[in-house]
C-alpha cells in the first residue's frame, strides 16, 4: 500500500468512531443475548424479594419505611448489575481472551468501555422497571419520572458499572469475586439503603458518606420518590466515583505490558 | 530548499528490546529488521524465543523498553491507536467465540473494521467461501473444533485487511486441505501489497510457502534468510529412516553427518550428492531385511537444519 492509501485508511478509520462503537455494542449484544435475558429475570425476582420479602421483616410499614424499601430495591438492583454481574462477565472476558482481543482492534479504549456501559445500563433497566412496578403495587407510592430522576438513574448506572469494571480489570478473579460479594452483602445488610441511617451508629455515617452507595440511594429518594431534598454533596460524591472508576477502568484497558 | 522525507512502505523494527518482570526475563534483545509489502515473512524459533512478544509490540499491547517501530514515517510505538488501525492480529490462542456463531464473529469484525453496511454480508460470505467454512457458519463458536476455531480467528484477522497482518500460529490444528487455503489466502494478500508476518512452528510450511524466515533464539534474531536460498545455502540432502532396530547402523553408509534419534528410532543422514547412491543401496538392503519401517529422501530442509541453526536441542 502506498502512502496515500494508508493516509486514506487512517482518515476513514478516525471518522467512523460512532459506527465502530455501534459495532462493539452489537457484538456485545450478540454475545450476551442469553445472559442479559437471564439477568433481567434475576433482577425482577430480586426487586420483588426486596419490596415484598424485606417488608415481611417489618411488622408495621410506615411511609418512610416504604420509601426506603422501594428506593433500596432500585438502588440495590443497580448495584447488583454494575458491581456484581458486570464485573463477573468482565472478569470472564479477561480469562477467555476477549479483553486482550478487543485491545487489538482499531477502536479507542473509551469506546470499548462505553459500549459495555451502554450494554449493562440497558441490562439493568428491566430490574429498575420491575422495582418501580412492585413499589407501586405493594405500597401505592407515586414514582416521579422527571428529567432529574432519569439523570440520577443514568448517573447511578454509569457509576456502578464503572466501579464494577475497575474492580474486574484490576483485580485477579478470586479477589474480584470477594470484592463484589463484600459490596453486595454490605449493601444489602449493613448499608442504610433499605432503612434510615439513624438506625446505625453515628461513626458509620462518615464511611457511608464517602462511599458511592448510600449517596446513590439518597439521590434516588430525592428525585424518583421526592421524599427528601436533593443534597448536592450526594451528587458530587457519586459523580466523583464515576469519574475515578472510569479513569481506572480506562487505565487498565490502555495498560501495556 | 527543504528536502521532503521519503518514507518506505516497509515496517521497520529498530533495535527493540524488552525485559519482563522488572528486567529479569529478557523477551527480546535489540531486534532490528524490516517487513516488506508483498512478502510473507515467517518468524520461527523455540517456545519463549520472543516471537509473540514481537507481534504484540508491533500492535502495541506490549511496550518495548527501547527501540522503535515505524511504518511510512509513523511511529507505531508512540501511537498505539494508529498501530491498531494499520495492523490486524490473529492471537496465538483462538479469538474468543463464546456465545457467537462463526458468522457472527466475522461480521462483528467487519462492522468494526470496514466502514459500509453493504460490505458486511458480502465480505463475510466471501471469506467463508474462500476458507471453505460455510458448513459451520451458523454453529456456535464454542462448539466448533479447535481447527475451525483457529480458521475463524484467521478469518477475523484478514476479512478487512489493513496494510499489516500479524498471524500467530494460524495453521495449528487445521486440516491439510484448509492449511493450504490459509497459505493461499496469505499469498493473495501479499500480492495485493500487504505485509504478512506469521509466527509458526511448522517449518515444512515455511519452506514451501513463506518468502523469508526470521529465526529467533532467546530473544535474539539469529538468522534472517529468504527461503529460496535454503537449497543453495546447504547444497546437501537428507535421508531419514525409521529403523526396526539399531543394529543396521553398523553398516551405515558414508555421510556428512549421522544423527540417531533414540526416542523416534529414526536415523537422519546428511548426504552430499555423491553419497546418495551408496545410501540408497544401504537402504534397499535394510528394507530387504525388514529393518526399515519407512524412509524419506529430500533436499536439505529447514526442518533438518533448524537444530543446527539454534544452539538448543
Amino acid at each position: 500500500m502506498n502512502n496515500e492509501q494508508v493516509s486514506n485508511q487512517i482518515a476513514r478509520t478516525n471518522s467512523f468512531a460512532l459506527k465502530k462503537l455501534w459495532g462493539l455494542i452489537r457484538w456485545s449484544l450478540v454475545r450476551h443475548k442469553y445472559l442479559i435475558s437471564a439477568f433481567s429475570l434475576v433482577q425482577a425476582v430480586f426487586a420483588i424479594a426486596i419490596v415484598y420479602g424485606l417488608a415481611l421483616l417489618i411488622p408495621e410499614i410506615d411511609a418512610e419505611s416504604a420509601v426506603y424499601l422501594s428506593s433500596g430495591a432500585i438502588t440495590l438492583g443497580m448495584i447488583a448489575v454494575g458491581c456484581v454481574l458486570a464485573p463477573q462477565i468482565a472478569s470472564t472476558s479477561k480469562q477467555n481472551g476477549l479483553f486482550d482481543y478487543q485491545r487489538t482492534l482499531p477502536v479507542s479504549r473509551s469506546s470499548i468501555l462505553l459500549a459495555d456501559i451502554i450494554i449493562w445500563s440497558v441490562a439493568s433497566l428491566p430490574g429498575i422497571m420491575m422495582s418501580c412496578l412492585a413499589t407501586v403495587l405493594r405500597f401505592q407510592i407515586t414514582i416521579h419520572v422527571t428529567p432529574s430522576s432519569i439523570f440520577t438513574i443514568l448517573i447511578t448506572q454509569i457509576t456502578m458499572i464503572c466501579i464494577g469494571f475497575a474492580i474486574a480489570y484490576w483485580l485477579p478473579p478470586n479477589a474480584m469475586a470477594l470484592a463484589t460479594q463484600i459490596i453486595m452483602i454490605g449493601g444489602l445488610l449493613f448499608s442504610p439503603i433499605t432503612y434510615p441511617i439513624a438506625r446505625l451508629p453515628e461513626w458509620t455515617t462518615y464511611i457511608y458518606q464517602v462511599l458511592p452507595f448510600v449517596p446513590t440511594s439518597n439521590l434516588i429518594r430525592a428525585t424518583l420518590f421526592q421524599s427528601e431534598i436533593l443534597d448536592p454533596i450526594n451528587l458530587i460524591v457519586v459523580l466523583g466515583w464515576a469519574v475515578v472508576a472510569f479513569i481506572f477502568a480506562l487505565m487498565a484497558l490502555a495498560k501495556r505490558k | 530548499m527543504k528536502q521532503e522525507k521519503v518514507f518506505t512502505n516497509a515496517l521497520e523494527i529498530t533495535a527493540i528490546s524488552k525485559k519482563y518482570q522488572r528486567g529479569k526475563i529478557p523477551a527480546n534483545d535489540k531486534i532490528t529488521t524490516s517487513f516488506q509489502p508483498g512478502q510473507i515473512t515467517a518468524v520461527i524459533g523455540h517456545n519463549g524465543a520472543g516471537k509473540t512478544t514481537l507481534l504484540n509490540q508491533i500492535i502495541g499491547t506490549v511496550k518495548p523498553d527501547s527501540g522503535d517501530i515505524t511504518y511510512q514515517g509513523y511511529s507505531l510505538l508512540g501511537n498505539t491507536k494508529l498501530a491498531r488501525t494499520l495492523v490486524s492480529m490473529m492471537p496465538q490462542f483462538h479469538a474468543p467465540l463464546t456465545g457467537v456463531t462463526l458468522r457472527q464473529s466475522i461480521e462483528a469484525i467487519v462492522h468494526i473494521r470496514c466502514v459500509t453496511e453493504k460490505q458486511v454480508k458480502a465480505r463475510t460470505n466471501q471469506i467463508l467461501a474462500d476458507l471453505s467454512l460455510e458448513q459451520w457458519a451458523d454453529q456456535s463458536g464454542d462448539k466448533l473444533s479447535g481447527g475451525v476455531q483457529r480458521l475463524t480467528s484467521f478469518a477475523m484477522a484478514v476479512v478487512c485487511p489493513p496494510p499489516i497482518i500479524l498471524l500467530d500460529e494460524p495453521t495449528n490444528d487445521v486440516d491439510p486441505v484448509r492449511r493450504k487455503l490459509v497459505w493461499q489466502y496469505m499469498r493473495k494478500l501479499a500480492q495485493k501489497g500487504h505485509i504478512i508476518v506469521i509466527v509458526t512452528h511448522n517449518l515444512l510450511e515455511v519452506e514451501e510457502y513463506a518468502d523469508r524466515f526470521l529465526l529467533f533464539e532467546q530473544g535474539r534474531l539469529i538468522q534472517d534468510t529468504p527461503t529460496g536460498k535454503l537449497n543453495s545455502q546447504f547444497a546437501t540432502h537428507t535421508l531419514s529412516a525409521v529403523l526396526q532396530d539399531k543394529d543396521g547402523l553398523t553398516t551405515a553408509p558414508k555421510a556428512l553427518e549421522i544423527n540417531y534419534l533414540e526416542e523416534e528410532a529414526r536415523v537422519v543422514f546428511t548426504l552430499t550428492s555423491e553419497q546418495i547412491i551408496e545410501a540408497i543401496n544401504w537402504l534397499l538392503k535394510m528394507m530387504d531385511q525388514g529393518k526399515v519401517i519407512n524412509y524419506k529422501l529430500s533436499s536439505a530442509s529447514l526442518d533438518v537444519s533448524y537444530g543446527g541453526m539454534t544452539n538448543e536441542q
